[in-house]
């Protein structure tokens, strides 16, 4: 996938007009101080994250990573208004911030490793972002029994979080799948409930290249959700139906 | 970085007139950090309101502190619009440090109706109506319930905020009152009302108060919060005296024709000395009347009407209520509320040919509280009970009532009553000398943290104080937040209208509303010589160093307990009565007063409290073993008493000293005990406090100062100690926390 795309990325939170520095007037700001303690953060956390990755999420420059870039551009194919979603395994957090922009309404972000969550939470306070919130683990929102319209689950989760998280989805499923496994087989284990497929896009990375699906409740709900496009956008044409048992 | 940033002098302006909102005022709560606002907390409201999987809106939402409380609350979803970009800039961080989810701040001007486009549950409008009264019609296309906190009210409630507010949202009610900051006068308070568009949304948005004792019969009132509606009797009231005695005459039609006729400089009268105080001036309902006169006569308000030019020069933007002044900024707002004000002077005339006949003025409203503010208005219902509300909505109705010789007018009461058995606390220090009264100690409420204390002696007030800090108590409690602040030492003077005793009240509060209540008698002159145990004793026994404050609260649990007792026997010829337990309460010395004709054998657990019973007081006192067997005959006693003797018993020996009891007590007597029960309970840790649940019954750690000082060595359950009692005797009554602000009592019936 091109960084091109991404250029095209609209990062602008619409329920949110960004406070421009310009316009601090009177108002004093924490905002330098605030950049400066994310940076700190992302040094004492360099073991999961890369100094370059923050940089680029507090400024929205070219992306460093490319698997990153893929990503963002495989869920840009979605139409997420008034949605809810649930991203399990967000990380730093973009592909939330990412279906903000899309137009999604209420995003949860899951991520078991407390700093992340906290680094997450600064970026979003600097960018401004409004209905993005970040969760330590699956069992806050569990308990509290939310239910979402989408559940996104990162290539990185284990097949137990996996299931738990594709339980808590009611309209889609978008799954990175990758390995010699046959997606449709492993669609068909994972998220047994969502038979009509969509292939997104690829993903590329250190190994061999995962491949993005939206996995829906129905015909008709997938197209809802994936854009029709995707000939236009070179991505490729939606898969057929899969089997499963 | 968020409390270096709070430590920045900072004021911000609103976005309207530029009013100034320092960056102190709402409390933050920072994991273990928390710094307290210019605003307390208003937690005890929002617990009101059902927030469960709502989508919550909340206007000026500051630092965030009640969006938060929302969401902590159960909302799915909060959105706070603050107009300040630094204020959204730290909430946002705040969100991040605390963990907060779903809880997001937007950058936007609340008077600008075009932001208002997505629908919420429930829309919170704390202390900014101001701004949002231009778009109240917005808001009512995008919510159904609003929470409303005014600003200080001035008899306005009517037609600032109701008025305006039930033309969208028609059913609402009064949650009560809050206090406007700590450093200002506490007695500027500001009322707490949820509006919704119907009476089944409204019910389903409030949270009910469970009633703590619901199931004991003597228990009163359901709830903190009670609302009734009763008539205020205007003779007896007598409103607005000053203006009265200036205008004596007869009847209203007397009194304004003297106002006509008065020979006095308008201009010269405004700017007077009497004009600024405001309501409590003759000159105000003067101008007041001088301005109906002109609306009578024209049948409109003009601009230059004489009750509106006084009440801009007056209420204007630096006077006491800038929510009005802005009503009177607005010419036809302005005009609304003061024509509705002369509508009720006609409808009182009974000369209301402007208006349509059915026109009825609105409810006057009363917010009371016990104990009530400083200098509190006298209002008498009808059926001759005072009521001194705190707050008080509608002075112009009582006015024109008077004036036109209206017998009663209708009120809304809410009351919100301090009593006992809500508190934890421990009375250390009590002296008095027939004027001059000292007081320390300290109590916790279960509720959370207490702010303020007041006392009060035979219902007077005497003094206010803050809550102090007590590291001791605090210790004593780790598991306790609120133990921190829990102090209080007061000094004041007072004295005794009868002469015998004086009753004191410690008054404990949380967001200016009452939580809870401490009571003790303290005897005066000759109750005071009475002998009392020596220090040593007491403290030994106790575990307290005032043996004055024992007995000040000894006395009046004692006649709580009797008052019990006295519902179902006569205690004027009572006869036998047992004390069982002299040195665990130390009740004997008011026992002995209170029931003079009995004759009273006291039973002891220890030996040099029993000799020093039989050397100083009247009665036989027997020393008991642990073993729970008295050499007394069987079916002696018509009553017995035993205050505190069941919580210093081991739990294996409660069966049996009940079983002794039992055989003690004649066929049809009573027993009021006292027990280390559900009030201890609430303030237990964690581990003890399962132990209990388990258990029913659990031992207070061994060498604990805090545990001697309330209660002996035991807590229980109610059902526990229901079920226990329920083997012999009949259980007639339990009540929670009465006896000395820490155990609760049981009333049985030998059968």
């Amino acid at each position: 996938m091109s960084t091109d795309a991404l250029s095209a990325v609209r990062r602008v939170d619409p329920e949110r007009e960004p406070v421009a520095a310009a316009d601090a007037g009177p108002w004093p700001t924490v905002r330098d101080d605030l950049r400066t303690l994310i940076r700190a953060a992302a040094r004492a956390e360099r073991s999961t994250v890369d100094a370059a990755t923050v940089d680029w999420l507090l400024d929205h420059e070219t992306p460093p990573d490319a698997a990153l870039a893929d990503r963002i551009a495989c869920l840009e194919r979605l139409r997420l208004d008034g949605a809810s979603v649930l991203e399990v395994g967000s990380v730093l957090g973009e592909l939330s911030r990412t279906a903000r922009t899309l137009g999604a309404v209420v995003i949860d972000g899951v991520q078991l490793e407390p700093a992340l969550v906290r680094l997450a939470g600064l970026i979003n306070a600097y960018r401004h972002v409004s209905r993005v919130s970040f969760h330590r683990g699956l069992d806050d929102l569990d308990a509290r029994c939310e239910r979402y319209d989408i559940a996104i689950v990162s290539v990185a989760v284990t097949v137990q979080e996996t299931i738990r998280a594709v339980e808590l989805a009611d309209r889609a499923v978008v799954l990175e799948l990758t390995g010699a496994i046959e997606p449709s087989v492993l669609c068909g284990a994972l998220a047994p409930g969502f038979p009509s497929t969509a292939n997104l896009g690829e993903v590329s990375g250190r190994g061999e290249p995962s491949v993005m699906l939206a996995l829906a409740r129905d015909e008709e709900t997938l197209l809802e959700l994936v854009s029709g496009a995707s000939h236009e956008r070179g991505a490729p044409p939606l898969e057929q139906e899969v089997e499963h048992p | 970085m968020i409390l270096g940033a709070l430590d920045v002098d900072y004021m911000s302006e609103s976005c309207q007139d530029a009013i100034k909102t320092g960056n102190h005022y709402q409390s933050l709560d920072l994991g273990d950090s928390t710094t307290q606002g210019f605003r307390t907390a208003r937690a005890d409201f929002l617990d009101r309101v059902d927030f469960h999987d709502k989508k919550v809106l909340d206007l000026g939402s500051n630092l965030g502190e009640m969006s938060r409380g929302a969401r902590a609350r159960g909302a799915r979803l909060v959105d706070g619009f603050e107009y300040d970009p630094y204020f959204v800039e730290l909430a946002d961080l705040v969100n991040v440090h605390n963990g907060v989810t779903r809880v997001s701040f937007y950058r936007r001007d609340i008077t600008d109706p075009s932001i208002y486009g997505e629908r919420y549950d429930i829309v919170l409008v704390l202390s900014v109506f101001i701004y949002a009264r231009r778009v109240v019609d917005r808001l009512a296309e995008i919510t159904d319930v609003l929470v409303l906190e005014t600003h200080k009210l001035h008899g306005n409630l009517q037609e600032t905020y109701l008025d305006p507010i039930t033309r969208y949202f028609p059913r609402y009610t009064i949650l009560g009152e809050t206090e406007w900051g700590t450093i200002h006068d506490p007695s500027e308070t500001r009322a707490v009302l949820v509006f919704a568009k119907t009476e089944e949304l409204l019910r389903s948005t409030l949270v009910e108060v469970p009633a703590r004792n619901a199931d004991a019969p003597t228990h009163a009132g359901t709830g903190r919060h009670e609302t009734f509606s009763t008539d205020i009797d205007i003779r007896r009231t007598q409103p607005n005296e000053p203006f009265f005695e200036r205008f004596p005459a007869p009847t209203g039609a007397d009194v304004l024709a003297a106002v006509a006729e008065h020979e006095l400089d308008l201009d010269a009268l405004l700017e007077g000395p009497d004009a600024g105080r405001r309501y409590r001036s003759w000159t105000y309902w003067f101008l007041m009347l001088r301005g109906y006169l002109e609306y009578r006569e024209r049948g409109t308000v003009d601009p230059g009407n004489a009750y509106l030019r006084y009440l801009r020069r007056w209420f204007g933007p630096d006077g006491p209520d800038p929510s009005f002044a802005r009503v009177l900024l607005d010419e036809e707002a302005a005009v609304t509320a003061v024509t509705r004000r002369f509508r009720d002077l006609a409808h009182y005339e009974g000369s209301d040919a402007t208006s349509a006949s059915d026109y009825a003025p609105a409810s006057i409203r009363l917010i009371l509280s016990d104990p009530p503010r400083r200098n509190p208005p006298s209002l008498y219902t009808s059926s001759g009970e005072l009521l001194q509300p705190r707050q008080l909505d509608g002075w112009h109705r009582l006015f024109a009532a008077r004036l036109f010789g209206v017998e009663r007018v209708p009120a809304e009461v809410v009351r919100a009553d301090a009593r006992a058995g809500e508190l934890l606390a421990v009375l250390e220090h009590v002296s008095y000398d027939g004027a001059r009264v000292e007081l320390t100690g300290w109590c916790l409420s279960s509720d959370g943290a207490l702010t303020q204390a007041q006392l009060t002696a035979d219902g007077r007030w005497v003094a206010n104080v803050e809550l102090q800090r007590r590291d001791d108590v605090a210790a004593r409690f780790p598991h306790l937040p609120q133990a921190g602040l829990c102090g209080f030492h007061f000094e004041g003077e007072t004295w005794s209208e009868r002469g015998t005793r004086i009753d004191f009240a410690v008054t404990a509060m949380h967001d200016w509303l009452p939580a809870g209540r401490i009571e003790m008698t303290y005897p005066t002159a000759t109750m005071g010589d009475r002998r009392r145990p020596p220090t040593a004793l007491a403290r030994r026994l106790t575990g307290h160093d005032d043996p004055t404050a024992v007995a000040a609260r000894a006395t009046r649990s004692t006649a709580v307990m009797l008052a019990r007792l006295g519902e179902h026997l006569d205690l004027e010829s009572a006869g036998r009565v047992l004390e069982w337990g002299v040195d665990t309460g130390l009740l004997q010395p008011a026992l002995s007063v209170e029931l003079e004709g009995a004759a009273i054998t006291g039973v002891g657990f220890d030996r040099e409290a029993v000799d020093w019973a039989r050397r100083e007081l009247p009665g036989d006192f027997v020393l008991a073993g642990r073993a729970a067997a008295l050499d007394l005959p069987a079916e002696r006693f018509e009553a017995v008493i035993g205050c505190s003797a069941l919580s210093h018993l081991r739990p294996d020996e409660q069966r049996p000293w009940l079983e002794e009891l039992h055989r003690l007590t004649r066929a049809g007597g009573y027993l009021v005990l006292s027990v280390g029960g559900e009030l201890i309970r609430r303030f237990l840790p964690a581990e003890r406090s399962s132990r209990l649940e388990r258990d029913g019954i659990v031992e207070w750690s061994e060498s604990s100062a805090a545990g001697r000082q309330l209660t002996g060595r035991t807590v229980q359950s109610r059902e526990y100690t229901v079920s226990l009692c329920k083997e012999r005797f009949e259980v007639v009554e339990y009540l929670e926390g009465i006896v000395h602000d820490a155990e609760d009592l049981v009333l049985l019936k030998k059968p």
